[in-house]
């Protein structure tokens, strides 16, 4: 367990005694780039020291340690973080001495929550598939629009041989430019929308991260 | 300020002070509380994140006998303010509708 704010008792951390705990903290919730972490907040410290305030004043400035530790969470992928939450739960429980009890209502109530966490997961899933599939299916649209104009230029070749008449030839060079320029003016839309999709899938992510956060 | 969309202008921010020169975190968090709140544990993982994208560089330089990083924009960084700005462009269009509906209706 860390201190989730500045203060230690009534009064506040001075640097090396925040950078313990943030350390502690970090640890605690398995972060990798611990040592980044703290190497920054200590610039801070520093820069803030530097800039005229007292080490104290300079602690409180940069937040507390819970904070830091919670954005540091988010970075972490998916199942870490499930795993994570469930190891929590499962300490909190030893801690009060109902290991007993925690194991217990999870063997017995493995019936309820195994197929809920697992419909859970199907549904992250399936909407985290559905959204890329949008993006996937844009790209697909130019593609095959790009290979029907392909289609067309081969077949007006095809003049040569004399296996289409010039007409038809004529007529398919008409058609492969008329689809190459869709192609080239839906391109932009494109990949604007696509890039819009993006996002979605960063905050869809975000916001199931958040609920084990 | 929805979350979200305070996400998206800090990271406009961050670019938008680095386009005028290199900087450090806390001269960032100065530059930007201008503007904006910003907090050290909100800024920090927005470099990581922009570094992640290759929107920013960090070197690591000596000041007064100790390192400080500082950060540069790269040029994918320059095409995210622009995106911002003309994105923006259309918002502020659409900001100027609604608000003249509502002064015509008043």
């Amino acid at each position: 367990m860390f201190i989730s704010t500045s203060k230690r008792g009534d009064r506040i951390m001075n640097k090396q005694e925040f950078l313990e705990c943030l350390s502690a903290g970090l640890a605690n919730a398995g972060i990798a780039d611990s040592e980044g972490t703290k190497e920054f907040y200590e610039e801070m410290i520093l820069d803030r020291i530097e800039d005229g305030m007292s080490e104290e004043e300079a602690v409180a400035a940069v937040g507390s340690v819970e904070d830091i530790v919670n954005q540091a969470k988010l970075d972490k992928p998916m199942t870490v973080l499930v795993k994570d939450k469930i190891s929590e739960s499962r300490n909190t429980a030893k801690s009060k001495n109902l290991g007993w009890l925690w194991i217990t209502l999870a063997v017995v109530g493995s019936p309820i929550w195994l197929p809920l966490s697992l419909a859970f997961g199907v549904i992250v899933f399936s909407i985290y598939v559905a959204l890329w599939s949008i993006i996937f299916s844009l790209f697909v649209v130019e593609v095959a629009l790009a290979v029907a104009a392909g289609g067309c230029l081969v077949m007006a070749g095809s003049v040569i041989v004399g296996t289409v008449p010039v007409a038809t030839a004529i007529f398919a060079v008409g058609a492969a430019l008329f689809i190459a320029g869709i192609v080239i003016l839906l391109w932009f839309p494109i990949v604007a929308l696509a890039k819009v999709m993006v996002e979605v899938v960063k905050k869809f992510g975000r916001a199931v991260k958040k609920l084990f956060v | 300020m929805d979350a979200q969309l305070r996400r998206g202008i800090l990271d406009a921010c961050v670019l938008a002070v680095l386009e005028r020169g290199q900087s450090y975190g806390y001269q960032l968090v100065k530059d930007i509380n201008v503007f904006i709140p910003i907090t050290e544990s909100t800024l920090y993982p927005i470099l990581k994140r922009l570094g992640a994208a290759g929107m920013l560089e960090v070197t690591s330089q000596e000041h007064n006998g100790r390192l400080r990083r500082y950060y540069n924009i790269t040029d994918q960084g320059r095409e995210r303010v622009t995106e911002f700005l003309n994105e923006w462009e259309e918002i502020m269009d659409v900001y100027q509708y609604i608000k003249e509906g509502r002064s015509n209706n008043e």
